[in-house]
């Protein structure tokens, strides 16, 4: 009887240009060559079973990616890990494998940490200028989805960032909605706020750490 | 440096798919640069989904970092967005594994693989800031090479190359890395290296040799300089199962065209189909065993992670030990779901067993290449194929369960009439009431043929390199009449503008005066010529008047079999007289058996030194 196990992985460096398709096929491969016993489909056309409850976007690093899968026979978790990761590419590390606790379907937020430059502008007066930002009232995104444009107030997501300054850069820190009812990128969030700033050139790198229940518990 | 990776990476956001200039692939292969004594830059002059599906591009580099001290980087033709983006910040052509720019190079190589590339390289020359002429570059670096398909005829581009290599590179390349080695580490003069380069076989310097022309516009002579020798003889390698292949293939990110293990079985093609240049430039046929391919699709797949391996050759089902490979190919492949791939089978030995043997490959459509319409122009041509094979296998292919059949045919070729254009409706018609006189046939499934039809572009080393190429305009006419006469819904006629076809034409068949051409196209914007989004045929055009050059001179006259062609100081084996006498066959609609019924003595078999007898292409299995 096959199982279900959930893998834990970071994505990161030049693997941030991998977009969720091309992640999917990149791990069957992975998952090939590391000869891992994982389920197949029974279908006509028979695949590896494996599904990503949280697709990461292009260009963000992940430091607790998620994904999940079955194995049709027993084997050392701890061995597994190893197995994958004599075949990952550059910038993809699988951390752990554990069985599922949590449903996909009960993710409800993620954290993520951004790191902004704006070009011209110290580290610290990046951080001051989005520390200012967090006192205004409404500013508004167009969110584009399979069915259309929807607006969406940004400031109820901001307005609890954390804001620090590192280098030439302003680090935030943000909680936003994320799973299948309700999701949100932190850049849509960014990117409004930058034009609302009236800034042209800026440069920003996204993290995502964690993604949590409800309850704020980190979905295992 | 660090610096440049940085710069690149910050532009990615802002360019379709990233993934094209990213780097960090699976198996590609980073080096210190600092331990290494010769970098090397492959570029494939299109875009990178493009480049990354061809195998001679694995073969090589992966045959060239398997040299400790050797660094073989894959340069690829950035998109317009990412060109734009690269000249606005600054930033130079790089090598996608060190992501440090190219311009000081040992080695810029480049594969010849269509006409329609030719303002790509230039164009990526200058992205890289290296200068696009040859006699610009004056130190022993920056060695612009050039090989592939295109080089048996590389006039065109004889002022941007250094060397052109002829034939199959696996041992060439090698031997003249060593020999470039040697002066670079004695600090030579680039001239003392091409010189003796020169003498290396299959190596071409273009500087070596002046062509002089006649009044009218024909080549009167070409003068031999440097001690370089009067003729170049392609490369070949003589023992396949022995010949470099790849252990690993790079496995990339994104979708490219060919996103699988690709197993070449054989090269060569015993047909002579006498349209097609590939049928005679790789000359003579050569086989790898079936041991060989079963070990090395075993390696490529395990070391890859694909789940799709392809036979790739001419005429798969001409390899001779295919029903010895398939079983044992097949019942690896079932156990470890991985599905085999047989393309460019022929029609005349699609056996009842090969069709027993196909149920277990994945099943798409049936692709058959009768080429012609009619049987006079299939003799014409050599297609040696007649209508009853055509049907007994579209019957058998009916009643295995297809219903699907794409043919392809071309258009413009020598001796044509409007009746062979006809043919090709008739044809087609022809399979339509074969599958509904089938008994058997499918319940409730109809049947498509889909005709798609090519101009065919007279190409050198074939027997028709002396012909005329049909007009545009004659073209267009034959197109409509084909579909005019198409009177069912069930036959489908695709077809391409012929306007890329005309300028393929003259550059396949081009001297050394369309090197102008080439630049000035460039300098006027053209790039990514094959790409329809990109093409402008107008602009081309203009170069030519401006430049004062009749295209046409070159694609629409019908040339002599005494004139001097631009290539015939290039020698792939295969005789001039030959060719001539296969041309004077084709008039006659007479048609010439293929290698294995008997030796046409085409002069290929005394390539390497043979001799005559060396390769199995002259003995009858």
């Amino acid at each position: 009887m096959a199982f279900p196990v959930r893998l834990w992985f970071k994505k990161y460096g030049a693997a941030r240009f991998i977009s969720h398709l091309d992640l999917n096929r990149t791990m069957l491969r992975a998952i090939r060559r590391a000869d891992i016993p994982v389920w197949y489909t029974e279908g006509f056309n028979k695949h590896p079973y494996i599904a990503f409850p949280c697709p990461l976007s292009i260009f963000y690093c992940g430091e607790n990616e998620i994904m999940d899968f079955k194995l049709e026979t027993g084997v050392p978790f701890a061995e597994l890990v190893s197995r994958f990761n004599e075949q990952m590419p550059e910038g993809i590390e699988v951390l752990r494998i554990a069985v599922p606790k949590a449903k996909p379907t009960s993710i409800k937020y993620a954290d993520y940490t951004v790191r902004l430059e704006l070009i011209g502008k110290t580290g610290e007066q990046a951080a001051a200028l989005f520390k200012e930002a967090r006192k205004k009232d409404e500013i508004f995104a167009v969110k584009k989805t399979k069915k259309g444009e929807k607006k969406i107030e940004v400031m109820q997501y901001f307005r609890n960032a954390g804001i620090e300054s590192s280098d030439n850069c302003a680090v935030i820190k943000m909680v936003l909605p994320c799973g299948t009812s309700e999701n949100l990128n932190p850049s849509l969030i960014i990117d409004a706020i930058v034009a609302d700033l009236g800034e042209t050139e800026s440069f920003s790198l996204y993290t995502r750490h964690n993604c949590y229940l409800e309850d704020m518990t980190v979905f295992m | 440096m660090t610096d440049l990776k940085e710069k690149i990476e910050r532009l990615l956001p802002h360019v379709q798919k990233p993934g094209r200039y990213s780097g960090g692939e699976l198996n590609s292969v980073v080096k210190d640069p600092d331990k290494v004594n010769v970098r090397f830059a492959f570029c494939f002059p299109d875009v990178y989904e493009i480049g990354m599906s061809h195998l001679g591009m694995k073969i090589l580099y992966s045959l060239e970092n398997a040299v400790e001290d050797v660094w073989c980087e894959r340069v690829f033709a950035p998109w317009p967005d990412m060109e734009k983006q690269m000249r606005d910040n600054g930033i130079p052509l790089f090598g996608l594994e060190s992501r440090q720019p190219i311009t000081d190079f040992d080695f810029i190589g480049f594969t010849l693989q269509y006409e329609l590339s030719f303002t790509n390289i230039l164009n990526m020359l200058d992205l890289a800031g290296i200068p696009i002429h040859s006699c610009e570059r004056r130190e022993l670096k920056q060695m612009v090479v050039m090989g592939g398909p295109c080089a048996c005829n590389p006039e065109p581009l004889a002022d941007f190359a250094d060397i052109f290599i002829l034939g199959e590179g696996e041992e060439v390349n090698l031997e003249l890395i060593e020999l470039y080695k040697k002066h670079k580490s004695a600090g030579s003069a680039k001239e003392d290296f091409l010189k003796e380069a020169a003498r290396i076989k299959g190596i071409y310097v273009p500087a070596f040799y002046e062509p002089s022309y006649n009044d009218d516009g024909t080549i009167n002579n070409v003068t031999v300089k440097c001690g370089a020798p009067e003729k170049i003889t392609k490369r070949i390698i003589a023992d396949m199962d022995k010949a470099y292949y790849p252990e690993k293939f790079v496995v990339p990110f994104i979708d490219i065209v060919h996103d699988r293990a690709m197993e070449e079985i054989f090269r060569g093609c015993i047909r002579g189909c006498r349209f097609c240049q590939a049928g005679f430039i790789y000359r003579p046929v050569r086989e790898k065993s079936s041991d060989t391919i079963l070990k090395q699709s075993k390696s490529l797949c395990k070391t890859t992670g694909y789940d799709e391996v392809s036979l790739t050759s001419l005429s798969t089902s001409d390899y001779t030990k295919l029903t010895e490979l398939l079983p044992e190919l097949l019942t690896w492949s079932e156990q470890n779901t991985i599905s085999v791939a047989l393309p460019s089978l022929r029609i005349d030995n699609f056996s009842d067993e090969l069709l027993e043997q196909m149920k277990l490959v994945r099943k798409s459509g049936l692709t058959f290449a009768p080429e012609a319409g009619t049987q006079r122009l299939r003799d014409v041509i050599n297609k040696n194929l007649n209508e009853e094979e055509i049907l007994s296998t579209c019957m058998t292919a009916f009643r295995g369960g297809y219903t699907n059949v794409k043919l392809y045919f071309m258009m413009g070729l020598p001796t044509e009439t409007d009746e062979d254009i006809l043919g090709i409706a008739q044809l087609g018609q022809k399979i339509v009431n074969l599958f509904y006189s089938n008994p058997d046939k499918p319940k409730g499934k109809g049947v498509t043929v889909t005709c798609s039809v090519a101009m065919f572009v007279p190409k050198p080393f074939t027997p028709f390199q002396w012909e005329p190429q049909d007009t545009i305009e004659n073209i267009r006419r034959k197109q409509k009449l084909l579909v005019d006469s198409v009177t069912t819904r069930k036959i489908t006629v695709n077809w391409h503008d012929s306007y890329t076809g005309f300028l393929e034409g003259v550059l396949a068949r081009g001297d050394r005066r369309l090197c102008a051409v080439v630049e000035r196209a460039w300098k006027c914007g053209c790039i990514f010529d094959s790409w329809d989004d990109y093409f402008d045929f107008d602009k081309w055009m203009d170069c030519f008047k401006q430049l004062n050059i009749d295209p046409c001179f070159y694609v629409s006259r019908k040339r002599g079999f005494d004139e001097i062609l631009p290539w015939d100081h290039l020698d792939y084996g295969i005789s001039k007289k030959f060719l001539q006498k296969e041309c004077e066959k084709a008039y006659n609609a007479e048609t010439t058996p293929h290698c294995r019924i008997k030796c046409s003595g085409c002069g290929a078999n005394k390539l390497e030194g043979g001799s005559g007898d060396g390769f199995s292409c002259s003995t009858v299995v």
